[in-house]
């Protein structure tokens, strides 16, 4: 045995496959032909047995001959049975049908499609051979980073292989799962294990080198709009032809991708009570903090802001806590903005060690401000942290900051939450401080009933969804009470030049921070709260959402999450990026399709297809429920039967919403290809309204109630 | 002499007890699955299930095609509806009525589709019956791994297996190709997910659809499910419990689903021309024939249950008797309020259905092995926390020794006690020969009747009569079923054959045709032997 082992192993891996292989083929056809032609066994129960049988005699095979110098451990057991177990499904499905085709397909001259069952299997056989060498050679059984191409490999393998796996990986590349140079690159060259494309003796900074086609080059440009514009026109055909009939088989086609993303934002918003351990965020309070060592820098960009003075003042509050001298403000001012440069001055005035005012020259989009302040003006924190100009931090904030930084020297990101404080319900005090009587109607605000869908999806993110992600080694940023390490922020190159810089810049940290062996980390408690407001009006928050749809489109384009290492991360960011995407054509649909479904008396199994995502979604809008009652009773805000029976009711009317405004930043985001350097054309985040509740005490300042 | 104290006595620690959830296990660092460690940790429980699995498994496929015999009708109803979702893809062969949600017939036709069943077995009785089988291996290794989890020793969740798989009662009820049987296996794995350890969300999602599933198999098994709210408060954390009671109750919503069937045919409310799920729901309440309250000692519902206790005291009784005993464990307690849900509802005067003992034995069997088990722990580790200092150390000590010595000796007397009275059923159950009454009636008809004739059969052979493409007519359904009926216009006389069993009802007053159609036969074949026996009847009709 041992000197056939031998002479077996004088050949090359391939020939060893084939051999293995081969022989595993022969053996199912002789095991074929005793249990179905002998024992007359059934076809399915025959092709189930044979593959039993011949996938360990093929693993024993192939694990203790061809690949006898590959590592083996259990990661690689699990995905070699994994995958082999699919092959043979698939064998065992394909078989049969393969079999019973000559009776339903009539192919005329073509007619020796006929198989019997052992032709079948060896058409499965040989299908199956190439899908498991690719897999086995190129996944399984690796160990560690190898050379792409072994030496001695001949060019016809090469061409083979290579030609194989760019199908994979054009498939791969469209979805824009994998990163697309294995594809163009030339063997000689070395590509990392977790797909950076790597120049030779490159610096850190390579690590971001963006480049400007994705997709590979044999693929046609704007594939994803051909495609998209072929199935409109398909689609229009059948609505002219059989509308009913388009119309229920695209329901149909939906509820399957409905599903799955309804399952996954319940996974994700249930993340936080997922066990009884992460469910209990406030036995994580702090009751010592350390000795304060870590300097911060509030980076606070202001734009017609008419609360700054009384913003600002706030932050200051976090001096009688936190020493003075190791934090400091800086406030980014617009140069053509001299009535919030007069607050901030005048603000400066008061502390004049603590604050300080920059302006901005040129352009006066949020992510230019913060890069002018990083590199411009004179940062000396070894912490920075970006506060939008409207909101207003926790008196422990920096505390609580200090004392993880000093427990937990691996992070080099917190993310802290931030909540909006007002629901739409009914107001406690009306405008002069006196209470509403309880049975006052002009207390109610019907406009207002977006508010409370609005806070309770900034708690989830928070809460679950930013969690969520942390864990899994990558977090768009929320750009507003992130804390980031000065160091890392300039490695980086600062803030991206976009809509939503923060997301983007979340992204590039992610990998950069992969690569130095740090964490992302988010802590929540209810006393950090950093505390804001809805946006005055549903309009104006149609449009700060347009925008950041937008900006996640604009953040996924650029395609910095494809140097994330591992496929598993990559995946998840490319569903976070997706996320506007998944909310224009989810949003309201459930109702639609079930509603559609029964008026169209559609048949009964694609009527209880269609029942699946409803089922989920219920889910989803009870634990909705159970969260705003719980954000509610933290924040002692009041909610009533009636308000939450209006909360219930509008959840659908919200996702619409949701959907209106993904469509809408799709629609402008295809509009505006041309510019590739965007400004926004609304600065809708800096308002220049006075928010509701402000009352004006004198020109330029404002307290609120 | 030290005093002892009787501060355990004092009500308000019962009272609070009573509702407090159990502890949550400390998430500890689980070794590797299958390393060594847990291997060695693993060892006894991995033993013991592979063991009492493989006694349980034998001893319901060895015989299972021949016992218990053909006598109710049920199977070869749930039977042709299998059959009918595979190959006629619908509901049933006949007119789906909503007498019970689908979901059961079609996981059975799920199998036999996947196993080709229908195919390879002599009958389709058979091959029902041996997924029956199957199903109580999956039940049994979910009831293994509950009773671990609800914390009883891998000793007593062995005997919780063999007390539900042995018992002569259970083997019975279990062969039968019921839906009961499914109940109990989507029941059992609910209550095993909801034990989770981890008390995780994810584990209330599985538990919600599986007691969904459960629900849709057979709806008389809600308010054991509603009862199970009481295991899960005990199961729960209070730190998440309230999401993760959302996502099991939510869950829920799958039932809906039965619903959203019935809207989309327009069967949802009674109207002309067209059954309906609240017209069929109304009259399993209200006109079936009540059966009598268990309470009432003349009534039918007693008769039935003194037969079942007769047939197995030792289960039965014995878990009656354990019953109290496990309501003071509260790890038990929401298996018990489950069980005294399910007999109190015996007390209503109302129908008791044939099968109704089924649920009992899981609920029953984890009640007696989790009472030993509770008994077996023994004072020291129960009130080690609030044992009295005042007691000298070797007393707790000697109670559990001489407890367990007790227990140890009892069991032996068990044993001698309890194999007399199991071993004659599991005797004849496993010694059983096949039985190929319908398969010879089956190549009889289709060798020697005519295509066009018109054969009435019972339930059992229907649906192999109607493989053949004779289009038979079941029984119940020519009286019942007005679209089968309107197929006899002559009456009884366009009856040509009958194929039945003395068992299957055919009296005069629930089925005139039939019984007219009897009297007016002779028997030309039978098949069989005891009283399943088939007799082929031709029907002689009148010279005109």
């Amino acid at each position: 045995m041992t000197i056939l082992r031998y002479k077996f192993l004088e050949f090359g891996p391939k020939w060893q496959f084939l051999i293995a292989g081969g022989s595993g083929w022969i053996i199912g056809l002789v095991l074929m032909k005793l249990f179905i032609g002998g024992m007359g066994l059934p076809i399915k129960t025959g092709t189930a047995m044979m593959l039993a049988i011949t996938f360990a005699y093929t693993y024993a095979i192939n694990r203790y001959c061809t690949w006898r110098d590959r590592e083996v451990d259990r990661a690689c057991l699990a995905k070699y049975v994994t995958t082999r177990s699919f092959v043979a499904a698939g064998t065992w499905l394909a078989v049969p049908w393969l079999v019973e085709l000559q009776s339903h397909v009539e192919l005329g001259p073509l007619n020796l499609v006929v198989m019997d069952y052992l032709q079948a299997n060896t058409f499965c056989v040989l299908i199956g051979m190439v899908i498991n060498w690719a897999i086995c050679d190129r996944w399984v059984f690796t160990s560690g980073v190898r050379p792409k191409w072994a030496h001695g490999d001949s060019r016809l393998s090469i061409f083979l292989a290579k030609t194989g796996r760019r199908l994979v990986w054009a498939l791969a590349a469209f979805i824009g799962l994998v990163d697309s140079p294995q594809l163009t690159a030339r063997p000689a060259e070395m590509v990392r294990r977790d797909n950076t494309y790597r120049h030779p003796g490159g610096k850190r900074q390579r690590l971001f080198a963006r480049r400007d086609r994705w997709l590979p080059a044999w693929l046609p440009k704007r594939l994803k709009t051909a495609i998209a514009i072929s199935l409109l026109v398909v689609s229009g055909f059948g609505l002219m032809i059989d509308a009913r009939a388009t119309l229920i088989t695209a329901i149909a086609v939906w509820t399957l991708p409905l599903t799955i993303i309804s399952w996954r934002s319940l996974g994700r918003t249930v993340y936080r009570a997922r066990e009884p351990y992460s469910a209990d965020y406030s036995s994580k309070r702090i009751t010592e903090f350390a000795e304060p060592k870590t300097r911060f820098d509030f980076y606070v960009p202001a734009r017609k802001e008419l609360i700054l003075l009384r913003n600002l003042r706030n932050i200051m509050k976090l001096a009688k806590v936190y020493p003075p001298h190791l934090f400091r403000i800086y406030v980014a001012v617009a140069e053509d903005d001299p009535d919030t440069e007069a607050l901030a001055r005048r603000a400066k005035d008061e502390v004049p060690d603590n604050i300080e005012v920059v302006i901005v020259e040129g352009s006066r989009n949020k992510p230019v401000s913060l890069n002018h302040v990083l590199f411009n003006a004179d940062v000396s924190g070894e912490w920075q942290i970006t506060l939008d100009a409207e909101s207003d931090p926790s008196p422990l904030l920096l505390n609580y900051l200090d004392t993880l930084i000093q427990r937990k020297p691996e992070v080099a990101v917190w993310q802290l939450p931030v909540h909006l404080m007002n629901i739409g319900g009914r107001p406690r005090l009306r405008q002069d401080g006196s209470p509403y009587p309880k049975w006052h109607p002009g207390s109610w605000q019907p406009l207002a009933w977006w508010q409370g869908h609005n806070g309770l999806e900034y708690r989830v993110w928070f809460l679950s969804a930013q969690d969520y992600q942390a864990d899994r080694g990558y977090l768009t940023f929320a750009g507003n009470t992130v804390a980031c390490r000065t160091d890392i922020l300039k490695a980086v190159g600062g803030w991206p030049e976009m809509l939503t810089e923060d997301a983007a810049l979340g992204i590039k940290v992610s990998s950069l921070l992969h690569e130095l062996g740090l964490q992302i980390r988010t802590f929540f408690l209810d006393e950090l709260v950093t505390r804001e407001q809805t946006p005055p009006s549903l309009w104006r928050w149609l449009h700060q959402r347009i925008r950041w749809l937008q900006g996640f489109m604009e953040v996924k384009k650029i395609g910095d999450w494809r140097l994330l290492p591992g496929w598993r991360q990559r995946l998840l960011a490319w569903e976070t990026l997706s996320m506007p995407a998944f909310q224009a054509i989810s949003g309201a649909m459930v109702p639609l399709s079930l509603a559609t479904v029964w008026a169209l008396k559609a048949s009964m199994a694609i009527v209880m297809w269609t029942f699946l995502p409803a089922i989920v979604t219920g889910v989803y809008m009870a634990v909705l429920v159970a969260f705003f009652r719980e954000f509610c009773r933290a924040f002692q805000l009041r909610a009533g039967p009636l308000y939450m029976a209006r909360f219930i009711l509008t959840i659908p009317l919200y996702q619409l919403l949701l959907s209106i405004a993904a469509v809408w930043a799709k629609v402008r985001d295809l509009r505006g290809i041309n510019n590739w350097v965007v400004t926004p054309k609304d600065d809708i985040h800096f308002t220049d309204e006075i928010p509701q509740g402000v009352i004006l005490h004198e020109p330029g300042v404002a307290e609120v109630a | 002499m030290s005093r002892v104290s009787l501060r355990w006595l004092k009500p308000r620690l019962f009272w609070s007890t009573l509702t407090r959830p159990l502890p949550t296990p400390e998430p500890q660092s689980k070794p590797a699955f299958l390393s060594a460690a847990w291997r060695q940790l693993h060892l006894a429980s991995i033993l013991i299930l592979v063991v009492v699995a493989t006694i349980a498994f034998w001893a319901h496929w060895k015989g299972f095609m021949g016992w218990p015999p053909r006598g109710n009708g049920d199977e070869g109803i749930y039977t042709s509806q299998a059959w009918a979702v595979q190959t006629l893809h619908a509901l049933s062969p006949f007119a789906y009525f909503y007498d019970h949600p689908p979901a059961g017939w079609i996981l059975m036709s799920g199998f036999t589709w996947l196993t080709s069943a229908f195919e390879r077995s002599a009958t389709t009785l058979i091959a029902t019956r041996e997924f029956m089988v199957w199903v109580h291996l999956a039940s049994s290794l979910f009831l293994f791994g509950l009773a671990r989890r609800i914390g009883m020793k891998p000793t007593f969740a062995g005997l919780a297996v063999l007390l539900f798989s042995l018992s002569p009662l259970g083997l019975q009820y279990q062969r039968m190709a019921f839906l009961d049987n499914i109940v109990v296996l989507w029941l059992v794995a609910g209550l095993f997910f909801l034990s989770s350890p981890r008390r995780s969300v994810a584990s209330g999602i599985a538990a919600g659809i599986c007691f969904s599933l459960a629900v849709l198999t057979k709806e008389t098994v809600a308010p054991v499910v509603l009862a199970a709210a009481v295991f899960f408060w005990y199961y729960t954390d209070p730190r998440n419990r309230r999401v993760r009671a959302v996502c099991h109750y939510g869950f829920y919503l799958i039932i809906a689903s039965y619903l959203w069937y019935a809207l989309n045919k327009n069967e949802l409310l009674p109207g002309p021309g067209h059954v309906s799920l609240w017209g069929t729901f109304l009259w399993q309440i209200e006109e079936r024939q009540p059966t009598g309250s268990l309470l009432d000692s003349h009534s039918q519902t007693f008769a039935m249950v003194a037969n079942w206790v007769h047939a197995d005291p030792v289960v039965l009784l014995g878990g009656l008797f354990l019953l109290p005993l496990a309501f003071l464990d509260r790890r038990l307690r929401g298996i018990v309020v489950m069980a005294l849900a399910h007999i109190a509802l015996t007390f209503r005067n109302g129908y008791l259905p044939y099968a109704y003992v089924t649920l009992i034995f899981p609920l029953f069997a984890l009640i007696i092995a989790g009472a030993l088990n509770w008994c077996w722990e023994g004072w020291t580790k129960r009130y080690a926390a609030t044992s009295p200092r005042r007691l000298p150390a070797w007393v707790p000590r000697a109670a559990t020794v001489s407890l367990r010595t007790g227990m140890l000796a009892a069991a032996v007397a068990a044993v001698y006690v309890i194999t007399p009275i199991w071993r004659p059923t599991l005797h004849q159950a496993t010694a059983a020969e096949p039985d190929l009454a319908v398969h010879q009636a089956t190549a009889y008809v289709q060798t020697h009747i005519p295509k066009g004739a018109m054969i009435v059969t019972d339930n059992n052979s229907w649906t192999d009569i109607a493989r053949l493409g004779l289009n038979p007519a079941p029984i119940d359904k020519l009286e019942l079923d007005p679209a089968v009926r309107r197929k006899l216009t002559g009456g009884w006389q366009d009856i040509d054959f009958i194929l039945s069993t003395t068992l299957t009802p055919s009296d005069e007053v629930t089925y005139p045709i039939t019984a007219q159609a009897v009297r007016n036969s002779e028997v030309i074949r039978s098949f069989g032997s005891g009283e399943s026996t088939l007799y082929l009847r031709r029907v002689v009709k009148p010279q005109t």
